[in-house]
């Protein structure tokens, strides 16, 4: 499998790195990847991860508008029937879900309910720890679940799973191999490009310490991102985007995935979050604009990885850490949950639309939801189904892929 | 001994770095030619007296402590409480920075990591620190009594819920697995059987220890191949009676001060001295500072820094306190050392996990960012809480008013070669390989004119080494 990708990956960045590629219209380039790509399940698997950090009220995102106890529950916050955007006649979108719902109905977009774990810890931070990592509530692991991937599969650059952020996100960090954080490439130029940084680099390829030591690794890093970095740089040179998208940060580094995307890069894995999810007062107003900054800039994201002849190549994946309390608490808000909802887009979904049933709001654990589907069942799918890793090497043990891809 | 046969300076800093957070240069021009075993003694003699954080005074407890059901008054508590904890972190750091008592601080940063645990309550926090500090160098049985009974670990570890109707687990699988024995040497049915016995170990509402008989379950338990109507107090007592506990112990804290690979040989002989001292933690760092091989080649610059390891120390390179203060509590996070927020009971995984692309340009640019006013072009990461400890997320700029004078002081030589040799002992511990030296002072040269600007420009590209990363 390995040569087979090198090879491709040869190829195309052969063809891509000449110097008209840049000149060439973006459906040209579409083309030119048809080429290089015959047949759709050559194409290359690219994983975008977004993280809803503060735990995203996912009954009021999917809404089970049908269901009395929601209503009964939340006489506050509950969204009236009559805004809801129907999915299947039982739930239904958050009004400011609309452009997402265009995905919907493209049959671009899968709705996982009741994603969860095991003895959910309602803290933000073990949750998140729990879900970056892909352990058990009992377990504490120092590595990232995209991190291990990359030990298993890439070793060699970090820049084969980016982070785009300042720092870099436990999700991304393996044993051997940790993945890059960056803002944008131009960014990341610059800080490399600090004269000490280029001197010690210079230094280290002259001559690399040659023991196994910390000081190697550190060299060792450091060339690495030197050498990440001007690649990153040169490929964004060349792209040009016409899409445009929403003015938020978020929506920006969407704009860099897809360029990076779109110009070829050799990344594998992208991660990105959106803060803010965290609705204990108020809830109403601040869900709304943070689900629509969501969903425009996914929408945005989506348009331009088709203008681009990308989007068959990428699978798009939205969690939080955990969804909230069944009722709404005295501050029209709400309080930290459990299990909740997940989106999965992409164009070669196997089960697109609601996935499996509507969370049961009549059986809780004290006032939450139970989940049905563990999280590390959607992980050892994508890893199975589109990263072609066997989930057990990732996750130390086997779950039941799903059906969705 | 043998580092007391040739040049003493290497082994001084090696010595300081370890057991402290390095020298400062006035303590380097007086101790550099000292002999290690000098420098120990001095050290241990410091860190005598227990000295506790006092951010807190009786006032701000009593109105932390309060009860109401005023949810308005209930969340400026929340507030205040995190602002507390915020002064706390930076009175810390200045103890650290400070120089006085450094073993002790370094022990007590030592079990922060190991005794991991976070509380929103800076009071509970305060508290916490104080008993780590107390007991940091004394006896690990009465650390490890005091740290079961202090609030914060017994609201972190849920033993409020711990009842008997109820046993919760949590306490009881952390002080086997993390805190005492490690995996391997005890059963499902222990934790069980542990978690019984801390039944009813709770706090007030002023933070105190209590005990609730009627919540504490006084059935006889099955402990270890033991058997008894045991309470908490025996179970910690049947775990110290275990050598697997000093041999823990002694292993992670060879793994923190000598070599993250440990020597089995160099382990098990202070694990057996550590036991038949009844856990007297001062010998055992004793006897790790005074072995031969502590000085060894293979023990010397290959630990990565901690970040916090890192901050401490350029303050006591530079002499100076970081201003904004806040920005030191900003780099902690973004380089992923926050302290009173480690990551989870584990504590933070050390060595190469603090280093990515983005921690090591960053600890790059610091020297560069707080000397030369480079800006520094990062943000931190959201944490989503709408409650989580609210930092500035973006600093452009930092002030650092540097005596240069000072702190070349140590370096009254004229030749500029001498003086690159001795900024390097002072800053590195040991000389960087020669091609490094060389391109390092090319640069300074051309760079710089005056004596002052050399002296400066020799510190800033020293500390922006990837050597420097390393003590």
């Amino acid at each position: 499998m390995k040569t087979y990708t090198n090879r491709r990956r040869f190829l195309k960045n052969s063809a891509l790195a000449t110097a008209g590629a840049s000149l060439i219209p973006g459906f040209l380039k579409a083309f030119e990847r048809q080429q290089l790509s015959p047949a759709p399940h050559e194409r290359e698997k690219i994983l975008v991860v977004v993280q809803l950090s503060g735990g995203n009220d996912g009954l009021n995102t999917v809404i089970p508008y049908r269901n009395d106890i929601y209503y009964r529950s939340r006489p506050n916050i509950a969204l009236p029937k009559e805004k809801v955007l129907n999915l299947n006649g039982e739930q239904g979108l958050h009004p400011s879900l609309l452009p997402l719902k265009r995905l919907y109905d493209q049959g671009w977009l899968s709705i996982l309910n009741e994603v969860g774990y095991p003895n959910p810890d309602r803290s933000h931070f073990r949750s998140m720890d729990i879900w970056q990592t892909g352990s058990s509530a009992s377990e504490y692991w120092n590595t990232g679940w995209l991190g291990r991937y990359l030990d298993a599969c890439c070793q060699g650059h970090p820049h084969q799973a980016i982070d785009v952020d300042d720092t870099l996100s436990l999700a991304l960090k393996g044993k051997q191999v940790k993945g890059l954080a960056m803002h944008d490439p131009k960014k990341l130029s610059r800080m490399v490009q600090q004269e000490h940084i280029q001197t010690l680099t210079t230094h280290y390829k002259e001559k690399p310490p040659h023991d196994n030591t910390n000081l190697h690794y550190l060299y060792k890093t450091l060339s690495e991102t030197v050498s990440s970095a001007e690649y990153l740089q040169e490929k964004v040179k060349k792209a040009k985007s016409s899409q445009d998208y929403p003015q938020s940060a978020f929506a920006k580094n969407l704009q860099t995935i897809a360029q990076l995307i779109n110009a070829g890069a050799s990344t594998k894995v992208y991660y990105t979050s959106l803060s803010g999810f965290d609705t204990h007062v108020n809830q109403d107003i601040r869900q709304k604009r943070m689900l629509e900054s969501y969903a425009s800039g996914i929408e945005a994201f989506v348009k331009d990885l088709q203008q681009g002849g990308t989007f068959e190549e990428v699978l798009i994946l939205t969690f939080s850490e955990f969804g909230r309390r069944v009722e709404e608490n005295a501050s029209k808000g709400t309080d930290h949950g459990t299990a909740n909802n997940l989106f999965v887009i992409g164009k070669s979904l196997k089960q697109a639309g609601v996935y499996n049933p509507a969370p049961n709001l009549t059986q809780l654990d004290h006032g939450d939801l139970i989940y049905s589907i563990d999280f590390r069942e959607v992980y050892a799918s994508i890893l199975e189904k589109w990263l072609d890793l066997p989930g057990k090497q990732v996750l130390g043990r086997a779950f039941q892929p799903l059906n969705f891809l | 001994m043998k580092p007391e046969t040739k040049t003493q300076v290497p082994y001084i800093t090696h010595l300081a770095q370890r057991a402290g957070f390095g020298l400062s240069a006035r303590e380097f021009a007086r101790m550099r030619n000292w002999k290690p075993s000098k420098l120990l003694n001095f050290l241990l003699k410091d860190a005598k007296d227990f000295c506790p954080l006092e951010v807190l005074q009786q006032d701000d407890i009593r109105l932390l402590v309060q009860k109401t059901n005023n949810k308005a008054l209930r969340n400026q508590r929340k507030k205040q409480s995190k602002e507390k904890i915020k002064e706390l972190n930076l009175q810390w750091i200045q103890r650290m920075a400070g120089g006085q008592g450094r073993l002790r601080e370094k022990m007590t940063l030592f079990w922060h990591n190991h005794f991991a645990c976070r509380s929103n309550n800076a009071h509970l926090v305060q508290m916490q620190n104080n008993t780590l500090r107390k007991y940091a160098l004394g006896n690990f049985g009465h650390l490890l009594l005091a740290v079961a009974k202090d609030p914060a670990m017994l609201q972190f570890l849920n033993n409020r819920q711990n009842r008997k109707a109820h046993p919760n687990e949590n306490f009881a699988r952390e002080l086997l697995e993390l805190f005492t024995i490690g995996r391997g040497h005890y059963s499902e049915e222990d934790i069980k059987n542990a978690a019984r016995a801390f039944t009813g170990w709770t706090f007030d509402q002023e933070g105190k220890f209590v005990f609730r008989k009627r919540h504490h379950d006084f059935g006889k338990k099955d402990f270890m191949g033991k058997r008894g109507n045991f309470g908490g107090e025996d179970i910690l007592q049947i775990i110290l009676e275990n050598r697997n506990t000093a041999r823990f112990i002694t292993e992670k804290i060879y793994k923190h001060f000598v070599n993250h690979v440990p020597e089995p040989e160099h382990v098990q002989s202070l694990a057996k001295a550590f036991y038949e001292s009844e856990y007297d933690i001062t010998r055992l760092l004793k006897a790790v500072f005074s072995a031969d091989w502590f000085y060894d080649t293979s023990n010397r610059g290959n630990f990565i820094k901690s970040p916090v390891a890192l901050l401490v120390g350029l303050q006591r390179h530079l002499n100076q306190t970081f201003e904004p203060e806040e920005i030191t509590l900003f780099l902690q996070k973004v380089l992923g050392q926050l302290l009173f927020y480690p990551p989870n009971v584990g504590g933070w995984p050390e060595g190469q996990a603090w280093i990515d692309s983005s921690s090591l340009t960053l600890r790059l640019s610091l020297a560069g960012f707080f000397l030369n006013q480079r800006p520094l072009q990062v943000t931190s990461k959201e944490d989503g809480d709408m409650n989580g400890l609210k930092l500035k997320r973006k600093f452009q700029q930092a002030r650092l008013a540097v005596n240069w004078k000072e702190i070349t002081s140590f370096s009254s030589s004229n030749t500029s070669e001498k003086r690159l040799y001795q900024t390097s002992e002072f800053l590195l511990g040991h000389l960087p390989d020669e091609k490094t030296l060389q391109l390092l002072n090319a640069y300074v040269e051309t760079n710089a004119s005056s004596e002052e600007e050399k002296a400066k420009l020799m510190f800033v590209s020293f500390m922006s080494l990837p050597e420097y990363q390393l003590s």
